[in-house]
């Protein structure tokens, strides 16, 4: 009885945030309403249970007192609510600015360099011809693409506007290429739900009179 | 215990100094009166028009933040925001921002009561216009539909980091008609904004934003040291390319030390063991 409702349940729900595909509704936005309510609670939960208990609340019980100071901090923050103490909470959130800074400076090391380094290749070289044309692709890609995001000076000279126009071209077709993966994927969620609909829901929710 | 931090070299550090020194040393020079060109970009340019065609119809501005927590990327999503707060103050516009993020919620409350203050109009400041919906991807997606729907909103500006809600998000205001406005450096998902809206802005050009719209030394300069630091990693970039073509000739087309040297250099710290070892 229970799978049964809950099928059912799970149905009409996707059936009515669907409803949207029409015009917005009363039934849409009783759902919308009740998705967004369900997830946050969801989501509160899923904070204590996975994060607070075992990282903050446990410890602290477990002798490791300080682990309150992380309260009063977190506490902060609610004080931007009363305009006299609101400079406390510009505290924690400059810190966590400041975290953000501090973090970009390691992906620049991480994540930037290495493709850096990566574009180092032969343009001629004994190797094989398909190699060569797939480096001076990388190479002429990065150059033309990086020529297109200059800012300080207009696009004007025939090399730089011909140069920022190619990389313009050349992101475009990379868009393209990741919008036909991207969609294929989506589809993919959709026939997930749609099977749901056809094939769950009649097999699992009718009942057996 | 290894004080030192994870990934640092003697390479990496000398490069961020280097870039460091060029965005900071261009800063300066802004800040001292010389304030740089910055050329147009037309995705941005759009931005005052989504707020004027707001002001003509009636109708409230939606300010999506995207998903993203408290990073670069919606810091840079806060200082748009902030931009079309103040251009909506100056016309008595209404700016609805749904959030999924605690932290930003709080952030962008800020934001946009200081925007409607600096314009001398505090009074058009409500704070339910700052909501925030859920920190689940489609439990926020639907709201934000919802919001589009019900407010009939006029312009959407789609700022931060996007997942798979962004077409979903976008499509809700081509329904309702809304000029729309994107900008994400989330590289799979600037094809769906490409499809779904009016203008977007993509790659570099996110980080621009704020320097385009305010017209700030202190971010024109930052901008113009960007451009510099560009230049540089060009010219390693030609140089490097010269350098593997020239060894690969020499070396039969064996590119394996070549590469095990650039691995080394960039990995090399006094101290530590020898990358590949």
């Amino acid at each position: 009885m229970k799978d049964l409702v809950i099928v059912w349940l799970a149905a009409i729900a996707t059936l009515a945030i669907y409803s949207i595909l029409y015009k917005e509704n009363p039934i849409y936005r009783f759902f919308e309403h009740v998705f967004i309510g369900l997830a946050t609670g969801y989501s509160i939960a899923r904070l204590w249970s996975d994060v607070l208990l075992p990282s903050w609340w446990q410890p602290m019980l477990g002798g490791q007192w300080y682990w309150i100071f992380a309260l009063v901090v977190g506490g902060m923050f609610y004080t931007i609510y009363l305009p006299r103490y609101a400079w406390m909470s510009r505290l924690v959130m400059t810190v966590l600015m400041g975290m953000a800074a501090g973090i970009a400076f390691k992906g620049f090391a991480t994540l930037y360099i290495p493709q850096l380094a990566a574009t180092f290749r032969p343009i001629f070289s004994p190797a094989p011809p398909y190699l060569l044309v797939n480096n001076l692709l990388i190479i002429i890609t990065v150059v033309a693409v990086m020529t297109y995001f200059f800012f300080s000076f207009e696009h004007k000279s025939r090399a730089v506007r011909g140069t920022a126009s190619l990389g313009r071209w050349l992101l475009m077709i990379a868009f393209g290429a990741i919008f036909g993966s991207t969609v294929m994927a989506r589809v993919a969620l959709l026939t997930y739900r749609l099977w749901f609909l056809v094939h769950d829901v009649p097999s699992r929710g009718i009942p057996h009179l | 215990m290894d004080l030192r931090l994870e990934h640092a070299s003697v390479a990496v550090l000398a490069l961020e100094l280097l870039l460091c020194g060029l965005i900071l040393g261009r800063i300066f020079a802004a800040r001292a009166g010389r304030v740089p060109f910055i050329r147009r970009i037309p995705g941005l340019a759009a931005i005052d028009e989504g707020v004027g065609r707001a002001t003509e119809m009636g109708r409230p501005i939606l300010f999506s933040l995207g998903l993203g927590g408290l990073d670069i990327v919606t810091l840079q999503a806060l200082a748009v925001l902030g931009h079309v707060a103040r251009v909506a103050a100056r016309y008595a516009s209404r700016v609805i921002v749904p959030v999924r993020d605690a932290v930003i919620f709080s952030v962008t409350e800020e934001v946009l009561r200081d925007a409607y203050t600096a314009e001398g109009k505090p009074e058009l400041f409500q704070p339910d216009d700052v909501r925030f919906l859920s920190d689940r991807q489609f439990a926020y997606a639907s709201g934000v539909m919802g919001i589009i729907n019900r407010e009939r909103t006029a312009s959407s500006f789609l700022f931060g980091t996007f997942y798979a809600e962004s077409l979903i998000l976008a499509e809700a205001g081509h329904q309702v008609g809304a000029l729309q406005v994107a900008g994400t450096p989330s590289t799979t998902q600037i094809p769906f904004f490409i499809a779904a809206c009016d203008y977007t802005i993509i790659g570099e050009e996110y980080y621009a934003a704020s320097a385009y719209l305010t017209q700030e030394p202190t971010f024109l300069g930052s901008l113009i040291g960007q451009d510099w630091s560009k230049i540089v990693l060009l010219s390693i970039l030609v140089v490097m390319v010269l350098a593997a073509t020239l060894w690969s000739l020499t070396h039969g087309g064996a590119m394996g030390d070549f590469e095990q040297g650039v691995k080394t250099f960039w990995e090399w710290f006094p101290g530590r063991a020898a990358a590949g070892q």
